[in-house]
């Protein structure tokens, strides 16, 4: 999540709000954030501040002072904590919004870029509060994820509902793990609120039990989440199987493929992903970390196989000098803005506006690998 | 310790061919096969995975796998859903040609008694309408049907009126050798949407072999007249097939040249059926089933290597690699499982009699009527297609239960044709092992499985278009058509 940083000019609570730069009625402040130069009068009233300048603690008991408010646009959502740290917990000009709804999971995945924490990232309270300020604006896209987002069930299915009955003009995508859909219950639960605009994006690394199970850490996932797929489809509620590639994995991506066009063929998507180097997955590099180069005739093969039988098919977060030409079109700009780099090689290459790029956030970036297009 | 799930299998080439029940295959070497099926193979190897992941063992829970092979068996035999769709009225027995393997045993062109009159055209209209689908297709056969126009009048007309206001909705081929067809026929045609099915065998000297009319002239000149005033008038809904003889079985590819040349969309290489005049003159247009199996693959690579530059699929080698290679329902008449007789499709006599298949109408022309269901004029639909009789062939005509079809390997591929069990052997269930019927599907399912096992990108993309009727994915132009 995009950060900002500042000095808190006070102890207090975190702050949820709107930005601001422009003045917004009294009656509205209380939702807002207001961003500027320094304190005054005209700062009055919001439920919170950031500011350039020093402010004054007099009449803004809660701020952030000496922040980089460039960094800040109208209807940004943030959160202010007295660390003096606020995150941006909705990008307006962004389309990778998302709600992280716990950091709880049931599996513990080897190259999980957010490993599972025992407290709760961002409660469903706050979660609602950012959903209420979005009430009336139009949003594009909307993604719940976590830990594993589905996990707290009545939790997540009075959020969904809210997320559908408020914005039934986004694009709702959840990221899971689907083990909880191997309760067919649940799915029927999901399946009273899910529209055709919510998808559920189910992670499945692998087309066998002791591989997709080593590679998430937990025995019986497989069958789990295999089960999900097919309750889910039961249902008619929409899938993306999502294929993280590793080192575990890569050699089976044709057979992974395979796997997917003989028996899950009645998903809407299917995305093969390259891992970022985040979190577990600096701790376990050596078990899992490989560069997309290795896997680019295999990665092509298997993309094909799916392309070729019409099923919708992307590539995210491989550059494209580092996919095979075959399949270079399927690569899609996955990188969310806030952490997509393009490192200096990249300066010279023609297909920079098209690519996916890099994590900002992963540890090492193969740029040995890298080979721009001219 | 692992569970095998159901399979079956045989010795291919060099190794074993596995098909699971829901069609999935793959090959293994012997000494895996082996193993595998002694429960001796080793959990930590790519051969075991794979296994595992088409689904021919399982370490997990049974039911879960077999659900996921129910699924797809299921998705693939879809089309038992939608239950009997095509129907063929035999509009006439009467035909300006007399060709040297007629199916159909012709009538002279005068003999107006075999004429279907108007009044049966509609009674079968109203039958046909009272059938479960929304979406009823009636073929005008023959005879040369258009020779009897006022019934097809009538049944279009009809048919028509009564479907709007049922809110169902009627398509309408007619196979017609077009030699005679006249242009308000043809305008008729595109005025009510009909589509034209006709029959070309190649090029003029291939063609006039046996596509002759009754004072013994070529047809070949007076069809491509009248093909293309046909393709001017009524478009794209104008296709041919073709028989093969033996005298174009070694000339193949003139056949295909012709399609080519003529804008056909694709074509379907047909052999020969052993019905009506085509048994008196087996010796002079038959050939051993060996010998079709062995041309029709040389053929096959001919049209693969075609396709490198246009995009023109042969029909028969899409149907199977569709069944091969996917989930989705494939039915057709003469090759599945149950037998679609009767409940894919059904032919209507020119009298009103009802068969489950056009050679079970033959097979009463020639003095059998065992398999008539009944006649529009004393049955509803209901007793003639939720009867008995019908019931009893097809319960019978399922190769999932018949030996040895239970156990052959090319199960999930194959089909069953009991009426011709019945032509052949007079019984409508036998042993189908060294039939021409087995032998001819048997030697194609293993020229197909050859074929998807060295293909390389290029041929698998060129497969894909014609399993998906997509020129795009062979890298032809979407939408390019070569006519």
């Amino acid at each position: 999540m995009k950060q900002g940083k500042g000095i808190p000019n006070s102890k207090f609570d975190r702050i949820v709000g709107i930005a601001t730069t422009k003045p917004v009625p009294a009656s509205l402040r209380h939702k807002h954030i207001y961003v500027g130069e320094k304190a005054g009068f005209h700062s009055l009233g919001y439920a919170g501040c950031v500011f350039s300048g020093k402010g004054k603690g007099i009449f803004q008991p809660c701020a952030i002072t000496q922040a980089d408010i460039s960094i800040i646009n109208d209807g940004d959502i943030l959160v202010l904590d007295d660390s003096g740290k606020f995150d941006f917990v909705w990008e307006v000009d962004s389309p990778h919004n998302s709600f992280f709804l716990t950091g709880k999971c049931n599996v513990s995945c080897l190259m999980c870029p957010q490993p599972p924490r025992d407290f709760d990232n961002l409660a469903y309270g706050e979660a609602r509060n950012i959903l209420k300020l979005l009430q009336g604006h139009r949003i594009s896209d909307i993604c719940l994820t976590g830990g594993e987002p589905t996990l707290a069930k009545d939790k997540f299915i009075g959020f969904l509902a809210q997320c559908v009955t408020q914005h039934p003009e986004s694009y709702i995508s959840v990221l899971t793990n689907g083990r909880t859909f191997a309760d067919m219950d649940f799915v029927e639960r999901v399946a009273e609120i899910a529209t055709p605009n919510v998808i559920f994006c189910v992670s499945l690394h692998g087309d066998n039990p002791r591989l997709h199970d080593a590679i998430v850490n937990k025995a019986g996932s497989f069958e789990k989440t295999e089960t999900g797929i097919y309750n889910l489809a039961r249902k008619g509620i929409k899938i993306e199987i999502r294929h993280v590639v590793t080192k575990l994995n890569y050699k089976r991506l044709p057979q992974m493929a395979r796997h997917i066009y003989n028996y899950m063929p009645f998903c809407d998507h299917y995305a093969f992903m390259a891992m970022e180097l985040h979190g577990n997955a600096v701790k376990n590099s050596d078990l899992i970390m490989v560069n997309p180069v290795r896997y680019k005739d295999r990665l092509a093969d298997a993309a094909l196989l799916l392309e070729r039988a019409c099923l919708p098919v992307s590539l995210y977060n491989i550059p494209l000098c580092m996919a095979d030409e075959r399949v270079r079109h399927l690569a899609r700009q996955s990188i969310s803005t806030w952490k997509n780099v393009f490192p200096q090689e990249c300066c010279e290459c023609s297909q920079k506006s098209e690519c996916s790029g890099f994590f900002a956030t992963s540890e090492r970036i193969p740029v040995e690998d890298i080979t721009p297009f001219h | 310790m692992y569970t095998i799930l159901p399979f079956n299998f045989t010795p291919f080439d060099d190794s074993f061919l596995l098909v699971n029940e829901a069609g999935v295959f793959t090959f293994l070497e012997q000494k895996d096969f082996e193993d595998f099926i002694r429960h001796n193979l080793s959990e930590n190897s790519p051969v075991f995975d794979n296994l595992e992941s088409d689904l021919f063992l399982t370490t997990g829970d049974v039911d879960q796998a077999i659900r996921k092979l129910a699924a797809r068996y299921r998705s693939r035999k879809e089309y038992l859903r939608d239950f009997t769709s095509l129907h063929m009225m035999v509009i006439t027995l009467r035909c300006n040609q007399r060709c040297g393997y007629c199916q159909v045993s012709s009538a002279d062109e005068d003999s107006i008694k075999y004429d279907m009159s108007v009044e049966t055209a509609k009674k079968i209209v109203d039958f046909i309408l009272s059938a479960p689908t929304d979406f009823p297709k009636i073929e005008f056969q023959g005879g040369e049907p258009t020779i009897n126009w006022p019934a097809i009048v009538a049944t279009v007309e009809s048919a028509e009126k009564r479907s709007a206001e049922l809110g169902k909705k009627v398509e309408f081929v007619i196979c017609s050798n077009l030699i005679s067809i006249t242009e308000d026929q043809l305008y008729f045609c595109k005025e009510h949407k009909i589509a034209i099915s006709t029959s070309l065998d190649g090029p003029r000297n291939i063609h006039d072999k046996f596509r002759r009319t009754r004072f013994d002239k070529g047809t070949y000149d007076s069809f491509i007249r009248n093909f293309k005033k046909a393709r001017e008038i009524v478009g794209d809904r104008v296709s041919a097939l073709m028989t093969t003889s033996a005298e174009s079985l070694n000339k193949l590819d003139e056949v295909i040249d012709e399609y080519v040349r003529l804008g056909m969309d694709g074509i379907f290489i047909r052999s020969l059926n052993p019905y009506g005049f085509a048994v008196e003159n087996v010796r002079l247009i038959g050939y051993p089933m060996q010998d079709f199996t062995e041309k029709y693959l040389e053929a096959l690579e001919y049209i693969l290597k075609l396709n490198e530059q246009i995009y023109f699929p042969e029909y028969f080698a899409t149907l199977l690699f569709t069944r091969m290679l996917t989930f989705m329902p494939t039915g057709f008449v003469d090759l599945q499982s149950p037998s679609g007789v009767g409940i894919a499709g059904a032919i209507y006599d020119f009298d009103g009699s009802v068969f489950p298949s056009d050679e079970a109408r033959m097979l009463a022309r020639m003095g059998d009527r065992h398999f008539c269901l009944g006649n529009v004029n004393e049955g509803t639909f209901k007793d003639i297609f939720g009867g008995k009789k019908l019931r009893e062939i097809i319960s019978a005509a399922c190769v999932e239960t018949t030996v040895p079809c239970g156990w052959c390997a090319y199960q999930a591929y194959c089909g069953t044709d009991p009426v011709r069990n019945y032509l052949e052997s007079g019984r409508e269930s036998r042993n189908m092992a060294g039939t021409p019927f087995c032998m001819k599907h048997k030697r194609i399912f293993e020229g197909l499985l050859r074929i998807l096992r060295n293909a390389d990108d290029k041929r698998k993309s060129i497969i894909w278009s014609w399993i998906m009727n997509n020129p795009g994915l062979a890298g032809h132009e979407t939408g390019q058509r070569n006519s």
